[in-house]
């Protein structure tokens, strides 16, 4: 596969964050904890290139753009203490996550009303899936955090209202993932869009495959 | 059993349930009851030819009158708030009406996607139908989650962490804060594995 402008923003990306993970571990005062959220982050950037040359999915370049600095940003927001010194930095790290995941959703829901005859998301179901499984998730996710935070004894979900906050910033990345859906399937058709992640025959036979998991 | 006497019950065991939770301060539940309520009579007020199935009808006014039981019980006896009777800085009393918010969440669910079936909203497989009953009962989890934390806010309770010690008072919060939630992610996840077995009851009567 052809190397473009988006395995270079991944590997510009990943080398970034290694190099600030290693530079961190030549401190005195070292935080192991942020050095290696740093250098899985940076190894977590190089996946969508990954994936392409492979010949899996093609991601756009908006989509891998977002991953490379939601990651960067959460590393950053680790090792820097980032979460803990500016107010409104998790509500800008929990914005992007959720729109990662939820254009994950939202590909995956394109690729199965192309490729699976069984399944027919319209307009209207789309939305609403995209919202429900990225309800279930926040909830998973804080349920993971209160569930961690009674066992260890710490307080990573820092407070009840910052808990309220984190979802309500989940679900608006999901809103703004369903705009941008609806803007892009208004220049494109779903088929063209699903086209242009140039899945591998594979992958396809997956989805294609009625009722594989039930 | 007739299905409008069937709905006539649960309507008033949900009427009074409504009122015997808000008597112990447990407002989410209206929340959920009432969503509950709209989902069961969605299908006369929309004038629909089809119908629930009867079961899930049925179903339906459990968690009514279990939570009705676990009001009384607690406005009686008092054995599910009692300091000895707390769970990670919650009483019981929260936990067990949690596990019915979650069970009436989940058949709310069910009979949301039955009815999203019949109106064509949704083409997918009764098997992903119950999984998006279950993603919908989790969704109903959140809506409990802030009505929570709005009425023990506005009761006086602290919902803000303001230094770098973790105020006491805060874990009972957050702890009730989260136990529908909680609840709800174990308990829907069972009840999917359960309901996939009876995926027929997210088709409507007569649909076949």
């Amino acid at each position: 596969m052809r190397f473009g402008l988006d395995d270079f923003a991944c590997i510009i990306m990943c080398l970034t964050n290694i190099m600030i993970g290693i530079l961190e571990l030549s401190d005195d005062n070292v935080d192991l904890y942020g050095s290696y959220t740093c250098m899985v982050c940076g190894i977590v950037c190089l996946i969508p290139s990954l994936l392409k040359q492979f010949g899996l999915v093609r991601l756009n370049l908006i989509f891998i753009i977002t991953i490379v600095v939601a990651l960067t940003m959460h590393s950053l927001g680790v090792l820097m203490s980032g979460y803990d010194v500016l107010e409104d930095y998790d509500m800008v790290t929990h914005t992007l996550s959720s729109i990662l995941v939820s254009m994950c959703v939202w590909m995956t829901l394109c690729c199965y009303n192309v490729y699976n005859s069984s399944s027919e998301f319209s307009g209207r179901s789309m939305m609403i899936t995209i919202m429900l499984v990225m309800a279930t998730f926040s909830v998973y996710w804080e349920v993971f955090e209160y569930l961690l935070d009674t066992a260890t004894n710490t307080h990573s979900q820092y407070s009840p209202f910052d808990t309220a906050k984190d979802t309500m910033f989940n679900m608006l990345g999901s809103f703004i993932t369903i705009l941008y859906s609806g803007f892009k399937l208004r220049r494109m058709t779903m088929k063209e869009l699903v086209d242009s992640f140039e899945l591998s025959p594979r992958l396809i036979h997956f989805i294609d495959r009625r009722h594989r998991l039930f | 059993m007739e299905r409008r006497i069937l709905r006539m019950v649960a309507l008033a065991a949900g009427l009074i349930s409504i009122a015997t939770s808000a008597y112990l301060d447990d407002y989410s539940w209206a929340f959920i009851s009432s969503a509950a309520l709209i989902l069961l009579y969605a299908p006369v007020l929309k004038g629909m030819e089809n119908d629930y199935r009867r079961h899930l009808m049925a179903l339906s006014a459990i968690p009514f009158l279990l939570i009705i039981l676990v009001d009384m019980l607690e406005c009686c006896t008092g054995i599910l708030n009692g300091p000895s009777s707390e769970l990670l800085h919650v009483p019981l009393f929260f936990w067990t009406s949690s596990a019915i918010k979650g069970l009436s969440a989940f058949i709310s669910g069910m009979m949301l996607v039955s009815l999203y079936r019949e109106m064509k909203v949704y083409a997918i497989s009764r098997s992903w139908s119950v999984i998006i009953a279950m993603m919908f009962a989790l969704s109903l989890a959140v809506g409990c989650m802030f009505i929570d934390m709005i009425t023990m806010y506005l009761q006086g309770f602290s919902i803000f962490n303001t230094g770098t010690d973790y105020p006491p008072e805060l874990e009972y919060v957050n702890g009730k804060m989260m136990s529908t939630p909680t609840v709800a992610a174990f308990l829907d996840a069972a009840l999917t594995v359960l309901f996939l077995k009876k995926r027929e009851l997210v088709q409507m009567e007569g649909d076949e």
